[in-house]
């Protein structure tokens, strides 16, 4: 790779590898170059017309960075002056430039510049860097306003306005800069509020304008009420407008949405400009005056009157014999000894009658003069070619970006107990874990809860438990608030405990938690009753410090239904029916002994022990469950227990036993109607 | 070691061959790699490249999206891909051809619409390339490796020749060449049907004091790609390609020094060479 085209006055004379051949060299150029070392001459297309012009060209060329706040981060500014003639055949010489101004630029020579020769077709440059960074004249402003709406986002000037808390003023730690803040995982409607203005005296021109858009933005619109040629393209907007008149402001909203889907840094977006301002440059610089001389004749008509010998008729020619237009400044005709004056003209002002087209000559009146001799005189004429000037400063400015600071907050609860005992009084310890789970610090948190009627709320701060990734954490800003302000359990109550609103430090750091555990003591819990236990945190996150007062983007997040913990009132009563029948056997002497345990309750029977007698006339022949029989006590009898591990809510358990006569007597069923326990 | 001659190579293997070559840029697609390899080795093209609407001419560029296999390639095929494109020794208008045409690739100021190559390699002083634009431009192309006044003649000659015959009348002539002599006519127009073209003469333009060097990576801003410094020959050409793949804007470019020489090194020295604003055209 690597081609260049090669114009035939470069293969002429540029001394390259590439070029076979002695190459063609000017003394002139060589001797202007020793003159005037920063000039640079370069050829030139001729003029097509039948007029050669002089083009002095002064551009200036300034790429400017701003910060957000306006202020000007980065500046790099040069400029050129290129003269240009572009006559086929007439060079210019003796070319002189007058510059003011100055100051700003790194030219030695600060008022006239002395350019030499400028051959035909050829163009001289002079280069100069601009260093006025600090007294730059009013240009474009740009200033962008960032909107971001969501509905979890709420701004307060103070954590007092929205928590009624005291209002103390506080610093933060190097939060003091605006902060733009989006919501991890949620939509963020994101509007970008753009306006150009036009500082400066002159009219802004060929405004080519872009801003550059994360490629996470979606659903991009566009609203201006100017007639703006626009451009959208890989999430990057490019306006172009024709000219912005002085003091004139254009306005562009950019309407956009965000859904941050990991911790990911994400720009605001650069803002990028460049335009041109048509004679007028930034520097300050003027061209003052431009003199050149070129081929032009002048001379004296000396002619003896017909009528009165010694006396002469005389007038000054000045013929124009270049392709330049030519200004004649000035005629002086003085006598030989310098001491008489026959012509006097300043011309310099006179537009109609001192400009000297190519081919042109210019006449003096007639002045007479007594003399033997042919008359001589001493004359001085001043004139130079003429010139046009162009002036133009091309500029490119961009406004540096920021970085959307991502809120992710993760907030959980959990009760130690799930189920409880109705109408018992019990102690539950509820937790609270809150992550910070975005880019920025949490400031402080607002955490509140509704603790239902029939449960007590913590009395104080003592009560609760802090814990944070270093351990025990005691947070040295903290209130609670209870609303209405008591302990009644009869009562549901809000609270409400701020952490960390007052503090110069941040509560919650970057992927740090904080946990707070407290123990609710339930009182009198009803099992009709569903008691919800929410939680709703409010983060703070700080946004500016503004015109004296602070502000702060509040974050709300709340527990849905689903992920608020169940809390379960059991209503556990006894209810337990123990049966027993008595049935002849198979033989007279024969007995079966049926005893049902009926579970009656909701609550499960466990460990029930049942306990029977019968007397020591009868011997135990079998039994469904195991038994536990033990001797005959005083009265004769014997007592058999059996134990039930567990009689489900509802549920009948059997027992049965078998038991025979064992004596010659006979036995009536009533004297197994024992006592029976259980 | 800088890229400078095939023999300076520490590692000729035919992997090391193919790791350097996978690195030319723009990309070399499968059409390109079969009418270069049919060039230097002197056989007939490749019958699945699609012929051109010209006699003895075929399209070429159209299937930029698949990259070439290099893999196939012999170690002497190899060497000639690193001779002409990464090293440069080789000089001929072969050579001249196809580096020409890989900076038509980048050139910002021909909108490429086809381009067509003359399956006939180079035959002296011949239309090597025709070349249609966006804007309906007709560019006919003839490379030399010595632009001298005869060959110059003889070149446009045949271009009048070859407009006859194709009924083609150019808007544009280049006339590419390593080197050329100081008396060649480059600004006499040609008439061609009393249509009055002035020829440009293209010089293959190496720039001495360009801030990076062949073995150098060249990292560009925001683009996770390293560029070997080999591909360019000039600060220019350099910047004319970043803005062909970049979306524009404020751009910077870098160069990680020696990152491509065959020197092992843990680390390699970054330094900012270019950093400005692009804006890009409308169209």
């Amino acid at each position: 790779m690597g081609f260049k085209r090669v114009k035939k006055y470069e293969l002429d004379k540029q001394i390259a590898t590439n070029f076979l051949g002695v190459p063609l060299r000017y003394e002139e150029e060589e001797k202007t170059q020793e003159l005037f070392k920063d000039v640079k001459q370069e050829s030139v297309s001729i003029s097509k017309e039948g007029v050669s012009e002089i083009i002095i060209k002064n551009q200036e060329f300034l790429d400017l960075k701003y910060q957000r706040d306006q202020k000007i981060q980065s500046f790099e500014g040069y400029g050129n002056i290129a003269i240009t003639n572009n006559s086929d055949k007439d060079r210019i010489w003796d070319a002189r430039l007058s510059i003011s101004g100055s100051k700003y630029i790194n030219l030695e020579s600060e008022n006239d510049l002395n350019l030499g020769i400028v051959e035909p077709r050829s163009r001289k440059t002079l280069k100069y860097n601009i260093s006025n960074k600090e007294d730059l004249p009013e240009l474009l402003k740009i200033d962008e306003k960032i909107n971001i709406l969501n509905e979890e986002v709420a701004l307060v000037k103070s954590p007092e306005e929205n928590g009624g808390y005291e209002e103390k003023e506080v610093e933060l730690e190097g939060l003091d800069s605006e902060k733009y803040l989006l919501i991890y995982g949620k939509e963020n409607v994101v509007n970008y509020v753009i306006s150009l203005t036009n500082t400066s005296s002159v009219p802004i021109e060929n405004v080519i304008f872009r801003k550059y858009l994360h490629p996470g933005f979606y659903d991009l619109k566009f609203e201006s009420y100017e007639k703006i040629e626009t451009k959208i393209s890989s999430n990057i907007f490019e306006w172009t407008l024709n000219q912005i008149s002085p003091g004139r402001t254009i306005a562009l909203t950019i309407y956009s949405k965000i859904t941050p889907k990991k911790k990911e840094e994400i720009k605001t977006g650069r803002i990028e400009v460049s335009y041109t301002l048509k004679d007028y440059l930034i520097s300050g610089l003027d061209v003052i005056d431009f003199s050149a001389y070129s081929h032009a004749m002048h001379a004296i008509n000396k002619k003896e009157k017909e009528s009165e010998p010694n006396k002469w008729q005389c007038s000054l020619i000045f013929e124009n014999h270049s392709s330049f237009n030519m200004k004649l400044k000035s005629v002086l005709v003085l006598d030989e000894s310098k001491s008489k004056n026959f012509m006097d003209l300043d011309l310099n002002y006179q537009e109609k009658i001192n400009k000297i087209f190519p081919g042109s000559r210019f006449i003096t009146d007639i002045w007479e003069v007594k003399d033997e001799n042919e008359p001589k005189f001493a004359r001085k004429v001043d004139y130079c070619v003429d010139h046009r000037l162009k002036r133009r400063s091309f500029v490119t400015a961009s406004l540096e970006d920021d970085a959307f600071q991502i809120v992710g907050i993760e907030i959980e609860k959990e009760i130690s107990e799930n189920e409880i005992k109705s109408f018992e009084e019990s102690i539950i310890n509820n937790k609270i874990t809150i992550r910070n789970i975005g880019t920025i610090p949490i400031k402080g948190i607002l955490v509140k809860e509704v603790i239902p009627e029939d449960f007590q709320p913590p009395k104080a701060i003592p009560e609760f438990k802090f814990t944070n990734s270093s351990g025990a954490y005691t947070p040295k800003d903290s209130s609670l608030q209870k609303t209405p302000p008591d302990d009644d359990p009869k009562k549901k109550h809000t609270m409400e405990l701020s952490l960390g609103l007052k503090d110069k430090q941040s509560l919650i750091a970057v992927d740090e938690f904080l946990e707070m555990e407290y123990p609710l003591k339930a009182i009198t819990p009803d099992y009709k009753k569903d008691y919800e236990l929410p939680l709703e945190v409010l983060s703070y996150f700080p946004k500016s410090q503004a015109f004296g007062f602070k502000s702060y983007i509040v974050v709300k997040n709340e527990l849905s239904e689903t992920q608020q913990p169940e809390l379960k009132i059991s209503h556990k009563r006894r209810n337990l029916v123990i049966e027993k029948e008595i049935f002849p056997g198979r033989n007279s002497n024969e007995f079966a002994v049926n005893i049902i345990l009926k579970n009656k309750s909701n609550v499960i029977a466990e460990n029930v022990v049942v306990k029977d007698t019968f007397p020591k006339s009868f011997e135990l022949v079998s039994s469904n469950l195991d038994n536990n029989l033990s001797k005959p006590d005083d009265e004769g009898l014997y007592s058999i227990s059996f134990t039930i591990d567990e009689a489900l809510p509802f549920q009948e358990k059997e027992i049965m036993y078998y038991i025979k006569n064992i004596s010659e007597k006979e036995v009536q069923v009533s004297d197994l109607e024992s006592f029976f326990y259980g | 070691m800088s890229f400078q001659y095939y023999e300076t190579l520490q590692d000729k293997s035919k992997q090391a061959l193919i790791n350097i070559v996978e690195q030319i840029v723009p990309s070399i697609s499968n059409d390109d790699l079969s009418l270069i390899i049919s060039d230097v080795s002197k056989k007939s093209k490749d019958p699945k490249v699609k012929s051109g609407d010209i006699k003895s001419f075929v399209f070429i560029g159209e299937d930029q999206d698949k990259k070439a296999n290099f893999s196939n390639l012999t170690i002497a095929k190899l060497k000639k891909m690193f001779q002409i494109f990464i090293s440069r020794e080789i000089n001929d208008r072969i050579a001249l051809k196809w580096r020409f045409y890989q900076y038509l690739k980048i050139n910002r100021k021909i909108n490429l619409d086809t381009i067509q190559i003359n399956e006939r390699g180079v035959a002296e002083n011949s239309v090597n390339f025709v070349i249609k634009t966006k804007d309906d431009t007709t560019i006919f192309v003839i490379i030399y490796d010595i632009l001298n006044p005869e060959s110059y003649a003889q070149g446009l000659d045949n271009i009048i020749k070859f407009s006859k015959d194709h009924k083609i009348i150019p808007d544009r002539i280049l006339i590419v060449a390593k080197k050329s002599h100081r008396t060649v006519p480059i600004d006499e127009p040609l008439k061609i049907d009393r249509v009055s073209i002035e020829p440009e003469l293209w010089i293959e333009w190496v720039e001495e004091r360009k801030p990076y060097k062949a073995e150098d990576a060249l990292l560009i801003e925001g683009i996770d790609t390293e560029i070997a410094g080999f591909n360019f020959t000039s600060m220019d050409d350099l910047l004319d390609y970043v803005y062909k793949i970049t979306s524009g804007g404020q751009v910077s470019i870098s160069r990680h020094l020696n990152y491509f020489s065959e020197e092992e090194k843990q680390s390699y020295d970054e330094e900012l060479i270019w950093k400005g604003i692009m804006f890009k055209n409308k169209t």
